[in-house]
């Protein structure tokens, strides 16, 4: 009997059988004979391919057909198996890009590998062939934020709807190198982040992206900047000059022209034993900085001992010391390895909100409120939480202030933590009113002990005990630099604001009174923005005035964008069409699509012209100070292409950069005269940014040579201790004469300039407009 | 009071009403002309495949019934069904059943109109597409490849899109 299925069975049942098959299956089935071509070839079959793969309409292929329609144009129509086999090919494709970019990726089709926790396996088995052995590593990344794989429910929809159209090409990468730790963790976000194999795609919609990516700012290796657990150090040297940075310690020797000659990075342990608790170990930073030093020194094949100067920069995370210096627990384990709080730690976050609703007049210098990540928060919550500790821990430091107390055994404080993060104030020390508000009375009645030591606090550039201690000296390996001069040391962020600020634009050297037209702006995943003054002046919304912490007898104000980076890669991975963008450089990518989109228009910010946001998707920071307030979208269509994302991501560049702007109005309007700023951080990465910078600001940019603003600006540090004793204003020398901007980018004018005027315009009615809405709806 | 069913070839199979009630087609039937006791005459179905068709339906005798408005999604949503099949289900399509009973079961599915059934003559059918070569699903199904090899390569090009998947 010939041919069977296709005389036996109806049409109709034909169908409900070839509709079973997926779409390759169903291509091959048109080789069997003539008669099963024909029904395989039913657009009724192809058609229903295309809608469960969720083909976007814009890319249906239109073919011609026969005769003309009813208006006698000719008359078009879906070609569904042409649509359905270009969606294929296009997902293919993708698909390669994804692995081409995870060289530290193994992947074998094997490596669903079942060795995996019984909870994943589950996960996994369901995803068809090749999940990768990112999949594995990211069920770590997972824990590491604190959901338990159990937590993590999948949608039935997606687990029914992974048959796949084709696996990635699995064979064309079997290595068996391990990922590098620090590398693999960000490239498992990034995983999550992209939709490479059927499991990430699966995982993008219902990770919570946002999360992700605040609480791991490792998207800076993606070129999204963001400085994260900087802990610093630098040494000069005359020529030669050491740094470090990011992550963990970074050390660089740097020459006394700026240029940095080597680094090291070593890698920190951090311990996480609960949701929002990060801790560190002390003795581990010291002993990482000691091997990054050696390391950086090293590679230089630089003399050690023809160092002639060393320079500490670090975050704000507390560290808990006993009498004679050695570590006490912060951790709820009580292990006394755990003995610092890191800076990203909210374990305070009550007391913060505490010690913000007393209202007191300290909080005019940060902001209106008390973070959880500033020590002073930290330090309530040590004296509640975990008494014990805090009685025992008799010197409570900054860990700037923790290095340069390894180094010269002085644990003198510096102004530059203390004003910052500890509410206190180079005029009046520590309010004790303020203090006693939140129920630390017992602080005030031993005058601070445990936070300032017995010795004065150390404004900028002052010298810390009594130099380089020996058996410091030979921990570093710089035997022969014993003695050598220690200047108090900084937070990473000003160390950044020293690498940049005394940079020349023309051959000339700057006078330290040019720090008035300058602004120091660091952006990466947040961006900060750093201006210096001789007048003590309150600005609203911006901390500070912080006094001597920078440069002597100058007075230091701080603005800040809580999200930078982090909003453009939030507006970028939540639009439909960020999975057709190179995953490797998204943001590469649409700067070269804004650029030929801007082709056919006199200047490219044109294509913004009917899309306006506000960038405070996560509160204002500056100059509004408002947590509260929330983003603005104008001109939002159904257009979900690659172009329309574009441009609302150019638009949101501009809503940054307007941002600054507002902020650089404020402190203008208050007395300074900023016309220039000095860029680093991350984004400087980003040309479109950095020409909008300009473009919205009126000011000049100056981008650095040397990308690691802050590992030069601690090396600065350490120049200036080294000659400390020829002259007071020696830092500012420092930072002239080892600063180097390079290519600097000059704001548009014309019509251009006009454009950014108006649309400046427009943002600020935004502003506007919500306090209209927050007025009609009251409470 | 139990329903009759003949076969074309005369055979009777005396069943219980929710038994038969498993195809809507002689649901209505029923409901429309009423329980007269006369037997009801199949004449698409041999005794042979009736009396499968029963023993499916005895079994599944308890089995909600499906709404009729879901009738027309199943076109839709049946690719999005796991293509796995009850474990009685695969035994009963298995069970000494050629490739010509499989479709006789098939057709009576359709002409009784029993959902169910319909979908898992289907769903097996398309599980032994599934995984073969052209020329294996031609012997599998006894078919002569009337393709000119021109055709053949011409077919092949429009399939490349397909290959490696």
């Amino acid at each position: 009997m010939p041919d069977l299925p296709a005389t036996v069975l109806p049409h109709e049942v034909w169908l409900k059988i070839l509709h079973r098959l997926p779409g390759h299956v169903l291509a091959l089935t048109r080789l069997v004979a003539r008669s099963w071509r024909i029904r395989a070839d039913d657009p009724i079959l192809w058609r229903a391919l295309c809608w469960n793969a969720g083909i976007d309409t814009s890319r249906y292929v239109v073919k011609r057909c026969g005769g003309d329609d009813d208006d006698g144009g000719p008359s078009l129509i879906i070609d569904w198996p042409a649509t359905f086999a270009a969606h294929i090919m296009r997902e293919r494709n993708r698909a390669k890009r994804f692995w081409a970019s995870h060289h530290d990726c193994s992947v074998s089709p094997t490596s669903t590998a079942l060795t995996v926790d019984p909870a994943l396996r589950r996960i996994m088995v369901l995803v068809p062939p090749a999940p990768c052995q990112q999949c594995i590593v990211e069920r770590a990344v997972w824990t590491d934020l604190g959901w338990g794989v159990d937590e993590v429910d999948i949608p039935v929809p997606w687990l029914l709807a992974s048959s796949p159209p084709d696996p990635p090409a699995a064979s064309s990468s079997i290595h068996s190198v391990p990922p590098r730790p620090l590398l693999s963790r960000a490239s498992a976000l990034m995983h999550t982040l992209t939709s490479g194999c059927d499991l990430a795609a699966g995982l993008k919609d219902f990770v919570p992206r946002f999360q992700v990516m605040n609480k791991h700012e490792w998207m800076s290796d993606y070129g999204l900047g963001g400085t994260l657990g900087n802990l610093g150090s630098a040494l000069s040297v005359s020529p030669p000059v050491l740094g470090f940075s990011d992550l963990g310690p970074r050390a660089a020797v740097v020459d006394s022209k700026g240029t940095i000659v080597a680094t090291h990075v070593c890698p920190l342990e951090i311990n996480k034993p609960r949701a929002d608790y990060y801790e560190q170990s002390s003795d581990n930073i010291w002993n990482s900085c000691c091997t990054a030093v050696r390391k950086a020194i090293e590679e230089s094949k630089v003399e050690a001992a023809k160092i002639k100067g060393l320079g500490f920069d670090a975050t704000c995370s507390l560290v808990a010391l006993d009498t004679s210096f050695s570590p006490v627990s912060v951790s709820p384990s009580g292990n006394a390895k755990w003995n610092v709080i890191m800076w990203m730690d909210h374990r305070a976050a009550g007391e913060a909100e505490e010690m913000s609703s007393t209202g007191h007049p300290v909080l005019q210098r940060t902001g209106g409120k008390i973070s959880p990540e500033m020590s002073a928060a930290k330090l309530v919550w040590l004296a509640r939480h975990m008494r014990e500790s805090f009685d025992k821990a008799n010197t409570l430091i900054e860990l700037p202030d923790f290095l340069t107390l390894k180094a010269t055994g002085s644990p003198k404080r510096s102004l530059n933590s203390l004003a910052c993060k500890w509410t206190y104030t180079a005029q009046n020390g520590f309010d004790d009113a303020f203090w006693s508000a939140v129920g630390m009375d017992h602080m005030v009645r031993d005058a601070f002990r445990r936070c300032l030591g017995e010795v004065a606090v150390a404004s900028v550039g002052e010298l810390v005990g009594s130099g380089l201690t020996p058996a410091a000296a030979s921990e570093l390996g710089i035997d022969s630099c014993a003695g050598m001069n220690i200047g108090a040391a900084v937070i990473d962020a000003y160390a950044g604001a020293i690498g940049t600020l005394g940079a020349s634009l023309d051959k000339s050297s700057p006078k330290i009174d040019a720090v008035h037209n300058r602004m120091a702006l660091i952006c990466g995943t947040s961006s900060c923005h750093i201006a210096i003054s001789r007048q003590e002046m309150f600005v609203s919304g911006i901390w500070g005035p912080y006094t001597d912490i920078l440069l002597p007898g100058f007075h230091v104000h701080e603005g800040g964008q809580s999200i930078t980076g982090a909003l453009l890669t939030h507006i970028v991975t939540t639009h439909p069409a960020f999975s057709e963008l190179d995953s490797q450089n998204p943001f590469g990518h649409l700067n070269t699509i804004v650029h030929d989109l801007a082709k056919q228009h006199p200047f490219p910010a044109l294509i913004t012209r009917d899309t306006h946001l506000t960038p405070d998707f996560h509160g204002n920071r500056s100059p509004l100070a408002d947590p509260s307030v929330r983003g603005v979208h104008i001109g939002c269509d159904i257009d979900v292409t690659v172009n329309a994302l574009a441009k609302l991501y150019y638009a949101t560049v501009l809503a940054l950069c307007y941002g600054t702007r507002q902020i650089i109005d404020a402190l203008n309007a208050a007395g300074h005269k900023i016309d220039t700023l000095f860029l680093s951080g991350g984004l400087v990465q980003n040309a479109l940014f950095v020409q909008s910078v300009a473009d919205c600001t009126r000011c000049k940019v100056a981008l650095p040579v040397e990308r690691d603003a802050v590992l030069l600006g601690a090396a600065m540090l350490g120049a200036a201790a080294a000659d400390a004793e020829r002259k007071p204003a020696i830092l500012w020398e420092s930072m002239v004469e080892m600063g180097k901007a390079g290519k600097i980018i000059e704001p548009c004018k014309g019509i251009e300039a006009d454009f950014h005027e108006k649309k400046y315009k427009a943002f600020q009615i935004l502003y506007m407009v919500q306090d209209d809405i927050k007025n009609i709806m009251g409470n | 009071m139990p329903v009759i069913l003949q076969a074309s070839d005369g055979q009777q199979f005396p069943i219980e009403k929710n038994v038969a009630e498993r195809s809507m087609l002689l649901k209505n039937m029923l409901e429309d002309v009423g329980d007269a006791g006369d037997p009801i005459p199949l004449p698409n179905v041999s005794g042979s495949i009736l009396k499968n068709v029963i023993e499916y339906c005895e079994h599944h005798k308890d089995d909600p019934h499906f709404a009729a408005e879901e009738d027309k999604e199943v076109f839709e949503s049946s690719r999005k069904k796991p293509d796995d099949i009850d474990e009685w289900d695969a035994n009963f399509m298995k069970a000494g059943k050629g490739n010509e009973e499989l479709f006789e079961i098939i057709l009576a599915a359709n002409y009784l109109d029993i959902k169910p059934l319909l979908d898992l003559g289907c769903k097996t059918v398309a599980n032994m597409i599934k995984g073969k070569t052209p020329e294996q699903i031609r012997e599998m199904f006894n078919i002569e490849n009337d393709f000119t090899p021109e055709e053949e390569d011409q077919i092949r090009r429009e399939n490349e899109w397909a290959a490696d998947a």
